[in-house]
């Protein structure tokens, strides 16, 4: 059974319950509705004073701010360096620097950048190289 | 009690003057919620004071879901204020009634232990833990009828007086009935029903 099937006694016993009732929230003591007038402006005045002050908000998380920043302070310090398991550039690094640095290396390189000015590639020169080397490490694999 | 003395000390530094440091639409919207609580306040209180059966725990309960709507809630729109104050009216209804039925244990444990003597002078504690007797302030409800329905409204199970009250005294469609009980619409129209039929049947001999 719901509330849609009600009978006519019903609705009118319900409307009746229902007068009674307003009529008692409508005669309420003046000494309470004094008390619920001021329960009203308390919950009021903590709005507005958590509206003006909305500073006290940050100054709340501060000790712990300042404590999280003392705890990141000491494992920095006592932690091991920052960067050591980043890995280090091999030392095939220095050898690159090395040979632009040098002005041989350099002026091939640009011959071989602009080869309508200088003439054509050296092949033979290349070749060369390339045997110069494979003798040199064959001779030190004979030695 | 205590709660209501420190309660007024507070509303004494209230000053008008304080929302020229408010921007304009929180001055707006604390109006609004004035308005609201200003409107609902008296028949909240008859809805707590039904529940508990007692002036001083209902106006807390009041009190209490007031602060509560303002601290939570005042940012949501107006018309979600009235289903979520009345729900947050029944649990500081719940809580109430918890914490009564805690401190009459207790109570009665150190009744039994230490004897009648032991209980505190003024009987002030025990006297809350079970007041029928109706309240001698409000003049209008020494009406017999009135009375006998509000033993019948304390008799109701809390879902069903809850359906009741809301719908009768407040006034709300049963879509915002469900949605201050938290429950389906089809639960508010029986637990209605199942009110009325349960009051009609104890105040027959009122109104025949």
């Amino acid at each position: 059974m719901k509330e849609e099937q009600l009978d006519q006694d019903s609705f009118r016993f319900a409307r009746r319950v229902s007068q009674l009732l307003e009529q008692s929230a409508n005669e309420l003591p003046a000494s309470i509705r004094s008390r619920l007038t001021s329960a009203r402006y308390a919950a009021l005045a903590q709005r507005r004073a958590g509206s003006s002050h909305t500073g006290v908000v940050w100054r709340r998380w501060l000790p712990a701010g300042v404590a999280a920043a003392a705890v990141l302070a000491v494992l920095l310090l006592q932690g091991p360096p920052l960067g050591s398991g980043v890995p280090q550039p091999s030392s095939g690094g220095s050898e690159d620097f090395e040979m632009l640095a040098d002005s041989s290396a350099f002026a091939l390189a640009q011959d071989q950048d602009q080869p309508g000015q200088g003439g054509d590639v050296d092949y033979e020169f290349y070749d060369w190289a390339v045997y110069a080397a494979d003798d040199e490490h064959g001779g030190e694999a004979g030695s | 009690m205590n709660s209501f003395a420190t309660l007024l000390a507070d509303t004494a530094s209230f000053l008008p003057s304080r929302n020229f440091d408010l921007p304009e639409s929180t001055q707006h919207s604390t109006r609004a919620l004035d308005g609201f609580l200003a409107g609902v306040e008296a028949r909240a209180f008859r809805i707590a004071q039904i529940a508990l059966r007692h002036e001083a725990d209902a106006l807390d309960a009041v009190q209490d879901a007031m602060l509560r709507l303002v601290r939570s809630y005042s940012n949501r729109p107006p018309e979600q204020w009235r289903p979520l104050f009345y729900r947050i009216l029944e649990n500081c209804i719940r809580d109430m009634q918890r914490r009564r039925s805690v401190r009459a244990r207790v109570l009665t444990w150190y009744h039994r232990a230490f004897g009648d003597d032991a209980i505190d002078a003024d009987g002030d504690a025990l006297e809350q833990v079970s007041d029928p007797a109706p309240i001698p302030s409000a003049q209008a409800q020494t009406d017999e009828t009135m009375r006998a329905l509000e033993v019948a409204l304390a008799r109701l199970p809390a879902r069903q007086r809850q359906a009741f009250l809301l719908r009768s005294l407040e006034g709300l469609d049963v879509a915002a009935t469900a949605k201050g009980m938290g429950c389906s619409e089809g639960s508010v129209k029986t637990h209605y029903f199942r009110a009325l039929q349960a009051l009609r049947a104890q105040l027959s001999e009122y109104w025949s």
